[in-house]
């Protein structure tokens, strides 16, 4: 029968575990942390977040915004407010989406490439 | 009528029933059941439902075999209750329901029930349900013509436990090959009207053809042309399930709406109606025309009641996200294609163009691995922001939409997504549906795409999960301020007279054609 046991937000929060992140709700925003491996902010522990709203058909559709806090800034972003105070989120599709034997380590991927760029 | 679950059961209470397989399970019961000794066989599966907003269908997931000494085979076959309640545990744990197969070997055509299998399903019948929640299926399989035949056990409790016969059972491989219930899906006469079409196939495949039930999601340039050709073929059941207006910038493409029909502020439906009922040539036609977004839940479930589904949706991955998921959670196949203008950024002129096709099944790439979807804008889809204006003004220029279409070459889109329809449901010389194709205009190059399933794709790994699926559905803001919109727009009193004045010219011709028609007969 088909997996369908670690999906939705659940399903994110058990990936991230895996991961060796340690995610918390916060403002209906799931909070975890990355560490960028290039770029400016390189070996920095930063928190990231992604809606609860977008976790819905999680792995079969990704979150499209990067939740980060106002200090990190980008050449160029579109924005919009997140639910936490002073933090924005950032329009960045994931690219080549549904092929990651471990989605959320593809999307800690994703937000690691993004953070690269601030 | 709408479903509704049982507080006891999740039996839906539906008004249709119906049994789908891939054909790889088909091939599988097929070497269970018909014995080379010609004896009668019996095996039991598990199914997931799949509920419509009037049709329940039986999933056939996986073939539970019998262990030794479960069946026992005397010219007839008997099997033991504990076979029975191994099954119903193992369909428990997965939330499915039991089916109970048997054949016939010398059996043609579809099978009703002797007294003996009537007594044999009915024994069985409350047990399973009250186990699984689900109702006993049965199916029979006919040796001579390999014709299925099925009925949902759910009318009834104790001993006044009846069978709901179904319409159709429907196997999905490389062709949609159906077996259809003459009792309630009886033939259709071919009309004089019919005879060059069914003078291609044969009137046994006309018949076939025509009884499908298929939508097109999307009355757009491909879709509204895809509805009209149905029509004309004989389909007696062509859904449309759109929520747009037919505009000014449409019409150049949208081939049959008219500068009246954008004025009257008239909604692709209408447009669509209006062409399928003076292209239709089935003698009882019934179209059925749905106002929404497949994305909103009540319209996704009325898209479960069809056999067959065109996509003809266009760049939207949230909609083509949900009609990609059910070709494989509920074996509803899916021909998708569309047509790619790649226009010089400086206005210079046409570079190419390229239109593709392709059957969206088990077995086949599914959009995302086929490149067809990027399941990364699925939320930003949703979240209506593909349609706003500010928020598309600050993506970079590669990724903000496109629009280019041109009717001299949206056709051939047409054409390639209705070749891939007859190859699906005719097989012309046995051959199937051939794969994703593509077509490039500046080539002059047909190729067959090289997309495979991909390893780990979220949307195959949940092959056969019927109503168990995962899908981002919900209101569909976008769609309801569209409709919304044109109503306001359609209310204005000079635009109400002047919409009555249309339709009864419309009616006019109607009445004329049949009166004519009725005094030419006389």
């Amino acid at each position: 029968m088909p997996a369908l046991d670690e999906t939705g937000e659940e399903g994110f929060l058990v990936g991230l575990r895996r991961c060796g992140c340690n995610p918390q709700k916060r403002d209906g925003v799931i909070v975890f942390s990355v560490v960028p491996i290039d770029g400016s902010r390189a070996g920095e522990s930063i928190e990231t977040g992604v809606e609860v709203e977008e976790l819905a058909a999680w792995p079969s559709a990704p979150p499209h915004w990067v939740h980060l806090p106002t200090s990190m800034t980008f050449d160029h972003s579109n924005t919009r407010p997140s639910p936490i105070p002073d933090w924005l989120k950032h329009s960045r599709s994931v690219s080549n989406w549904g092929n990651a034997k471990e989605p959320a380590q593809a999307w800690i991927a994703h937000v690691r490439a993004v953070l690269e760029e601030a | 009528m709408s479903g509704r679950s049982d507080r006891n059961h999740n039996v839906h209470h539906a008004s249709r029933y119906s049994v789908v397989m891939t054909g790889e399970v088909d091939v599988m019961l097929h070497s269970q059941l018909l014995r080379s000794d010609g004896q009668e066989d019996l095996c039991l599966a598990v199914y997931q439902p799949s509920n419509g907003a009037e049709r329940m269908t039986a999933i056939l997931a996986d073939v539970v075999s019998p262990l030794e000494g479960e069946t026992e085979v005397h010219g007839n076959v008997s099997f033991t209750g504990d076979y029975v309640l191994r099954a119903a545990a193992t369909a428990a744990r997965c939330g499915g329901g039991v089916a109970i197969l048997h054949s016939h070997p010398f059996g043609s055509g579809w099978q009703r029930m002797s007294q003996h299998d009537k007594d044999a399903e009915a024994s069985f019948a409350n047990i399973v349900r009250e186990i699984t929640g689900l109702p006993l299926v049965g199916l029979t399989l006919a040796g001579s013509s390999d014709t299925w035949s099925a009925r949902f056990w759910s009318r009834g409790v104790g001993r006044k436990v009846a069978p709901e016969w179904c319409e159709s059972v429907r196997v999905i491989g490389d062709r949609l090959a159906v077996s259809w219930n003459p009792d309630l899906r009886p033939p259709p006469s071919t009309g004089a009207n019919q005879v060059r079409t069914a003078s291609c196939w044969g009137s046994r495949m006309q018949a076939d053809i025509a009884r499908l039930r298929i939508l097109v999601v999307g009355a757009g340039t491909l879709g509204m042309d895809v509805a009209v050709r149905l029509a004309a073929t004989g389909v007696q059941t062509v859904g449309v399930l759109d929520f747009d207006s037919a505009q000014l910038i449409n019409l150049d493409r949208l081939i049959g709406a008219t500068l009246l029909d954008v004025l009257l502020y008239r909604s692709k439906l209408e447009v669509t109606s209006r062409l399928l009922d003076q292209n239709a040539t089935a003698l009882d036609f019934r179209p059925e025309f749905i106002e929404g977004s497949i994305c909103e839940p009540s319209q996704l479930a009325r898209a479960l009641d069809f056999d067959l589904i065109f996509c003809c949706v266009d760049d939207h991955p949230w909609p083509r996200s949900v009609i990609n998921t059910i070709a494989y959670t509920d074996l509803i196949p899916v021909i998708d294609g569309g047509i790619h203008i790649d226009a010089f950024a400086d206005g210079g002129g046409l570079r190419n163009a390229t239109w593709r096709s392709h059957v969206l099944r088990p077995g086949r790439p599914c959009m995302a691995c086929n490149g067809q979807i990027d399941l990364g804008k699925v939320n930003v889809d949703r979240a209506g922001l593909l349609d706003d204006e500010s928020y598309i003004a600050n993506l970079p220029h590669a990724e903000q939409p496109q629009g280019q279409n041109v009717a001299v070459l949206a056709v051939g889109a047409t054409a390639s997504l209705l070749a891939q329809f007859v190859s699906f449901v005719a097989a012309p010389a046995g051959m199937g549906e051939p794969g994703p194709l593509r077509y490039s205009l500046s080539t002059h190059w047909l190729e067959h795409v090289e997309a495979t399933a991909r390893e780990n794709c979220p949307v195959e790994k949940s092959v056969l999960a019927g109503d168990r699926r995962l899908l981002l559905v919900g209101g569909h803001v976008v769609a309801r301020q569209n409709i919304l919109r044109r109503q306001q727009a359609a209310s204005h009193p000079l635009i109400k007279v002047a919409r009555v004045i249309d339709d009864a010219f419309s009616l006019l011709r109607m009445f004329l054609t049949r009166a004519i028609a009725a005094f030419q007969a006389d």
